[in-house]
């Protein structure tokens, strides 16, 4: 639907009080956290943990007036240039369950529907592949190989068919999504090497797709 | 020109939790520091001991909490969800039977108990074995409450009250001695090694439920594992009926450096072996499970978990030298000479504060608090929880000094406390009641042992008490009230969540369309 935004961002658990409130300052009337975990870029320091790789990733909907002053502000406020201090995705929205979905985002502002103003780069995508729990690496060594810059990584259940009884207890099978933001130009190649590195025929038993971005904030020398 | 501002710069992982350790032992340093200079002249060999003591307290703390973030918690619940993914009950309750025996006998704070109370027993392995297989019943029967669904709160009223019938029956036959002890091993043998441990079995499973209620369930398995040995140490002693003595540990004071090099010499080759003998069933229980039931982890992986053993066992042994060389004669010595003050109601505030920082020190706190945020997404803060078990430390310490000094026999607290406990389950979130029982166990740890302890033993030889009587039960104290004061908080949580309900209800009942 045209005037609406979703927002994510992605950030080092200690700072997400501050995206919170940041977002909150801006006009979200509800901002969602859940925690997720970085990716990391060396093995070496991986191995010995010396990497920080706890993240949340914060999500929020914003009407396109606000959308605005949040670009702006993810640089200026949040410092968003800044090495490692987070990254920020702008996603379109296409529809909401109806006015309560509406009053949970954004309480009772109304959406300009018209008012279309926040420029669409449309140069990046989000891949998410979602694979079996443990196999983040072989997804994460096939998407650098093929020039992706980092990734994070969000645990999560599988249910489905593959859903087992258990007595009572509901066995679920343990997921990764790994969320990857790459430039339009880049997408084949980190799509194909997923598929090939950690396909539904390897161990991962993995599955991958991209969704449409409008703009990407926080990545040095993405937009060049 | 791009502004490059790095207030928000990346740190890496050692140094935040290495600062995070230190900021959890500088207080306690800097009160020891003021009473050395006001009410307690310290020996300036015990304050060198006690500075080393200090200094690998903090680097211990910090590797270890590393370390299970990366190790202790993965192979738990690695070991945890895999098991229950064999879906065959005779695998399932044998492992977790041994799992629970294996990592209790091998709890450094229970072998600590075990040799104190030496004499007692016909040997330190009946007292070992016997809480081994306690907690090894109680891990069995926490995991099929969690198949069967049985509500924890359900399970703790049971259990406690059985305890509570054993307690009278033994202080009607003559054994009441026994009750402080039997509560203390309660709190004591879940300690740094098996709470880590028993906590990420629990939230490993919740982890592979898609289930309601997945989430309250993952919590309670320490709640559960911790009646375990109370039982089992009251049902030997009734059946051996000992006499208690304790074995009297003397300070050794060092007056030169050499002396000091010596001390700290002899001690790190005993942690090496002892918590190296603890770690071991825990990795052949790992490598057991991934050989046989076991999905793959990848390589990274594995070696990760191997980096993270070698991060825990070093961080454990420095912790533990530390605790025990460092940090228990300067207990004792404070404890003895406030308690020969005329004034030494002071030791009441004075523990208070000392109980409300302690907890921060303790390892397995921090392991708790960050599971508790992973699998609540963070509704429960770190913080709030670990506020709530300071506060309730601080008030149990409190207590447990003012009852050494006035001699006040143990149960007066122990039943009134545990009536509010259990009362408060009723009435707050099935979430918060697993968590409160939990951190009972993981607040009364090494740090607790290692110098709290001693503190109340000092005071308590200090005003001519009965140690047996009187010096335990200070663990059983900081093992109930954090019950009552997180319960509190998940009450404070309850109304104020109804609050913002309340407030949403305010959406009209009409049917809506959907908007795009």
């Amino acid at each position: 639907m045209k005037g609406l935004k979703y927002v994510m961002a992605i950030t080092q658990r200690e700072y997400s009080e501050q995206y919170v409130d940041f977002f909150e300052r801006h006009g979200a009337a509800n901002v969602l956290t859940k925690l997720a975990h970085g990716t990391a870029t060396a093995s070496v320091l991986d191995y010995f943990d010396l990497e920080k790789t706890e993240k949340v990733m914060i999500s929020a909907v914003l009407t396109e007036d606000e959308i605005e002053s949040v670009k702006k502000g993810l640089v200026s406020e949040l410092n968003l240039n800044a090495i490692g201090n987070g990254v920020a995705v702008v996603m379109p929205i296409d529809c909401l369950g109806g006015n309560t979905a509406k009053e949970y985002f954004i309480g009772n502002k109304t959406i300009d529907k018209e008012k279309n103003m926040s420029e669409v780069e449309n140069k990046s995508v989000l891949i998410i592949a979602i694979v079996d729990k443990g196999y983040t690496d072989t997804v994460m060594d096939a998407a650098r190989e093929a020039g992706a810059s980092g990734g994070t990584v969000v645990k999560a259940k599988g249910t489905g068919a593959h859903l087992a009884k258990f007595f009572g207890v509901s066995i679920s099978e343990e997921k990764e999504m790994v969320y990857i933001i790459s430039q339009k130009t880049k997408r084949d190649d980190i799509v194909y090497a997923i598929m090939e590195k950690a396909g539904n025929n390897t161990d991962a038993h993995g599955i991958v797709f991209a969704l449409p971005v409008d703009s990407v904030h926080g990545i040095n020398g993405f937009n060049d | 020109m791009k502004r490059r501002n790095f207030i928000y710069r990346d740190k890496t992982i050692i140094s935040s939790k290495v600062k995070e350790s230190f900021s959890s032992v500088l207080p306690i340093a800097f009160i020891i520091l003021i009473l050395s200079a006001t009410l307690t002249p310290l020996d300036s060999g015990v304050m060198l001991v006690f500075i080393v003591g200090a200094f690998l307290v903090t680097v211990g703390m910090g590797l270890f909490t590393l370390g299970a973030d990366s190790a202790m918690t993965p192979i738990g619940s690695y070991v945890g969800a895999e098991v229950v993914k064999s879906k065959k009950l005779w695998i399932i309750i044998p492992t977790y039977f041994l799992v629970g025996v294996l990592i209790t006998i091998a709890e450094p704070d229970l072998q600590v108990l075990a040799h104190e109370l030496d004499s007692s027993f016909s040997s330190s392995y009946v007292l070992l074995i016997t809480v081994g297989v306690g907690v090894g019943v109680f891990l069995v029967i926490a995991f099929l409450r969690m198949l069967l669904k049985i509500k924890l709160k359900y399970l703790l009223l049971v259990f406690y009250i059985a305890v509570f019938v054993l307690a009278f029956y033994m202080t009607s036959i003559g054994l009441g001695g026994l009750v402080p002890l039997s509560f203390d091993s309660g709190g004591v043998t879940t300690g740094p090694m098996s709470v880590p441990f028993i906590i990420s079995i629990g939230t490993g499973v919740a982890a592979l439920r898609s289930d309601n209620g997945a989430e309250e369930d993952g919590f309670g398995l320490t709640a559960l594992c911790s009646i375990g040995p109370i039982l089992s140490v009251m049902i030997l002693g009734v059946i051996f009926r000992p006499e208690i003595t304790t074995t009297e540990q003397s300070v050794i004071l060092v007056t030169d450096s050499k002396e000091l090099f010596k001390l700290f010499g002899t001690s790190f080759p005993k942690y090496f072996n002892e918590v190296g003998l603890a770690l071991l069933p825990i990795v052949a229980i790992f490598f057991l499970v991934r050989l046989f039931c076991g999905s793959k982890l990848g390589k990274s992986g594995l070696i990760k978990i191997l980096v993270g053993l070698l991060y825990t066992y070093i961080g454990l042994v420095l912790f533990l030298t530390g605790v025990n060389v460092g940090f228990f004669p300067v207990g004792k010595l404070i404890g003895s000479m406030i308690g020969e003050l005329s004034y030494n109601w002071v030791m009441v505030p004075i523990g208070a504060l000392f109980g409300f920082f302690v907890v921060a020190a303790e390892p397995a706190v921090h392991v708790l608090t960050v599971q508790v945020y992973e699998i609540t997404s963070g509704a429960i803060p770190k913080k709030a929880l670990s506020v709530s078990l300071m506060i309730g430390v601080a008030i149990a310490v409190g207590l447990a000094m003012l009852r050494i000094i006035l001699g006040i026999n143990l149960l007066y607290f122990l039943v009134p406390g545990y009536l509010i406990a259990i009362v408060l389950m009723f009435f707050v979130p099935d979430i918060f009641t697993a968590v409160a029982f939990d951190s009972g166990g993981v607040a009364s740890g090494a740090m607790a042992s290692g110098f709290l302890l001693p503190l109340a033993l000092g005071v308590c030889t200090a005003v001519g008490g009965n140690v047996a009587t009187e010096g335990y039960g200070l663990v059983a104290m900081i093992a109930m009230i954090p019950l009552i004061s997180i319960q509190i908080l998940g009450l404070v949580y309850r109304i104020k969540s109804e609050r913002i309900r309340k407030g949403n209800l305010n959406v009209s009942k009409r049917k809506e369309k959907i908007l795009d």
